[in-house]
Formats: structure tokens, sequence, C-alpha cells
């Protein structure tokens, strides 16, 4: 029990601190894009001295490329200084864009910290993370699909309705049209009193039309 | 096989004076081996004169065991009784690494630095839906149509293709 407080204590260097982490609402690393990730950050000063934590930034990175920055997310401050044999525990967030595809990133965290001798930066995250698509109650597709359907079934009423009138029409134009007839022309109306003259054959008009004149005119 | 905890103390709704305010300290047991003796007091909400109002649970929270890769939390809610700017302190959690460890390690909670508790006014006119100047636009909005739709109405009832009705 001894040796292993023992082989805890020995550490030397930038090494002497300890870092753990955990994504308490994305346990299993899959952030949907546009909402906030929170990663809780625990920083252990195994050291001699103590460290004054002064930030912690992020970047979403080419998952095979790590030096292909996609998105350099804000750098948190806190400026908290840890006491030799100390821990604590530090939040940061950020927000993956919404517009980013849902696919594998690399995601990059680093902490700034340093003591009265030296500054130092440490990655202690650094993995390829599943970017996943942000479960949203309006569904776009979805929308445009309902929309689609509604306008399916528009076509087919249209279509059953062009289909019908036949037996339809008449019966609505005797009951409603009673009053205002005097705006629809049948061809009953205009049968009677247009007998004998051109608005009763507008097929004969440019040869015949002249010699119906001269017989009018005779008579 | 040795714990490791990470501490949080977790304000999710923005302080309203009044309102409710859930403050959660969440334990996350990240390392190998389940920590013993786990305990907290905060005292952020318990100072003499505060202008909190502890409505349900308790500032502080004690536990015998938390197993590696589970957490467990306490809530906390106060009632703001007045707006204004008010100091977070990073809670310290105490726990033995392992059942054979004497000492005692700490981790003080991330937190915010301070809380901006805001004043109901300010929150209704950040929340509400704005019922009665929306109500106000809609009216000026008919107001602007009834006046064509009524001269029209008029005319179709007492004239037809422009001429006045006989009876």
């Amino acid at each position: 029990e001894d040796v292993e407080v023992v082989t805890e204590t020995v550490a030397t260097g930038p090494s002497d601190v300890s870092f753990s982490y955990i994504f308490p609402d994305y346990p299993n690393k899959e952030f949907p894009a546009g909402s906030v990730i929170e990663v809780l950050v625990g920083f252990s000063n195994n050291a001699e001295v103590a460290y004054n934590v002064s930030g912690i930034f992020a970047s979403l990175n080419h998952p095979q490329e790590m030096k292909y920055y996609i998105q350099n997310y804000t750098r948190g401050e806190y400026g908290i200084a840890v006491q030799p044999g100390q821990h604590t525990t530090l939040a940061y967030r950020f927000v993956p864009d919404a517009l980013l595809d849902p696919r594998q990133f690399g995601l990059l965290i680093s902490m700034d910290y340093q003591n009265e001798l030296q500054n130092f930066t440490q990655t202690f995250f650094n993995s390829t993370v599943l970017i996943t698509e942000k479960p949203s109650t309006f569904d776009l597709e979805q929308f445009f699909l309902i929309l689609f359907a509604v306008g399916i079934v528009g076509l087919v009423v249209f279509l059953v309705q062009g289909k019908l009138p036949k037996s339809k029409k008449p019966r609505s134009n005797k009951s409603t049209s009673s009053t205002s007839s005097s705006s629809v022309v049948s061809s009953d109306d205009t049968s009677d009193w247009l007998e004998g003259t051109s608005a009763t054959s507008p097929k004969l008009s440019a040869k015949k039309a002249p010699s119906a004149n001269k017989k009018e005119k005779l008579n | 096989s040795k714990a490791e905890l990470l501490f949080q103390k977790k304000i999710v709704d923005g302080p309203v004076v009044g309102k409710e305010l859930e403050i959660s300290f969440v334990i996350y047991n990240v390392g190998e081996g389940p920590a013993y003796d786990l305990a907290f007091t905060d005292s952020d909400f318990t100072a003499s004169g505060s202008t909190f109002e502890i409505v349900k649970g308790t500032t502080n929270g004690k536990w015998e065991v938390l197993e590696a890769g589970t957490n467990v939390s306490q809530t906390l809610t106060v009632v703001p009784s007045t707006q204004g700017i008010y100091p977070l302190t990073p809670t310290v959690l105490s726990y033995r690494k392992s059942q054979q460890d004497d000492t005692i390690s700490y981790t003080a909670a991330a937190s915010y630095s301070g809380m901006y508790v805001e004043s109901v006014a300010d929150y209704d006119k950040r929340t509400s839906l704005h019922l009665k100047e929306w109500g106000t636009f809609v009216l000026l909005c008919l107001g602007s149509v009834a006046f064509p739709i009524s001269i029209l109405t008029y005319y179709k009832m007492n004239y037809v293709d422009g001429i006045k009705k006989k009876n």
C-alpha cells in the first residue's frame, strides 16, 4: 500500500499534473450539431508548487489530418490557482456549428496552465468524435413529404372534379344563376333573336357577309 | 485502482427573483475504483442575511461510496428574493480515493464565478408572448382592411352592375 502512494507522488516536470475529463451529457462522444457540449475537466496538481490554470480551448479538426482545423472554439478563461496536492474540476462549453455534416471529426481540447517559471499547454483530449444531426421536432424532410402528399391529394380531387361537372353544372346553373343569368350567354338564348345575322355563323364572315349586307339593302 | 472524481455545481435555468432556482451538485467517478466517504458542504446560499430562501433540498451531501463509472447528484432549490449579481464559490468535495487510503482528497467544483439574478420585470419583458402588442397590431391591421370592405359590401348589397336595386 505504501509503495502505491510513493509511486503516485514521484513525478517531475509538467507530468506531475494529471487530467481527467467527462462529457456528462454525451458520454459516448456523439455530439448533436448545434447544441451546447459541456466537458468537465479534472486537473490534479501532484507537484510541489502551485499551478495556475489560465484557460481551456478546443477545436474541431479533420479526423485523419489533425493539422486541418475545421472550427476553433472560444477559449474559456479561468485563472484558477491549484495548490500542491489539490484537485479542481472545471467546466468548458462549446457548440459545434449546426450546419456541420453529421460525420466523424477530430476533437482537440487543451489546457493552458503555468507555474512561476514556465507556461504549459497540454492537449488532454485528442480523439475522433461523431457529430450527429440535431434531433428536431420540425423535420424539414417530413414537412415537404407531407406537402407533396397534400399536393397529390389536391390534384386527384381536381381531376375527379373535372370529370364530374357535366352532371353537376346544369343543376347548379338553373338553381343559382336565375338572377345573374344576364351575364351567362347560353346557346339557347342567342339562337332566337340573332337568327339571320352574322353572329349565328361566324365562320362565314369574310366571303358571305358582304352579300348578306347587299340582300339586306335590297330588302 | 483509484477513484477520480469530477464535481460540478450546475445551474441550468437563469435565476429570476421569486422563481424557484434549481442547483445540482453532481459527482462523477471517472476513475477505476470506488470512492469512499464523499462529503461536501456548500455555503453560497446559506450565508447570514442571504437573499436566498431554501425551498427544497439541503446544501450538503454525503455518500459512503461511489462506484467507478457512476454518478450521484443532489439538488437544492432556492428562491432568490432580490435582483443582482451574486458571487459563487467552488464548493469543495472531500473523499477517499480508495478504501485503504486514509488521506482525504479534495476537489473543487466547477461552477460559475457569479450569477445574475434577473428581476421579474426584465424576465417578463424577455419571455412574455407580447399578447397586448400583437393584439393592438392586429386591431390596427383590421381597421385598415375593414373600411374598404364595408364600402364594398354596401355596394354589393345595394347595387347590381352599377345600378341601384329597385327593391
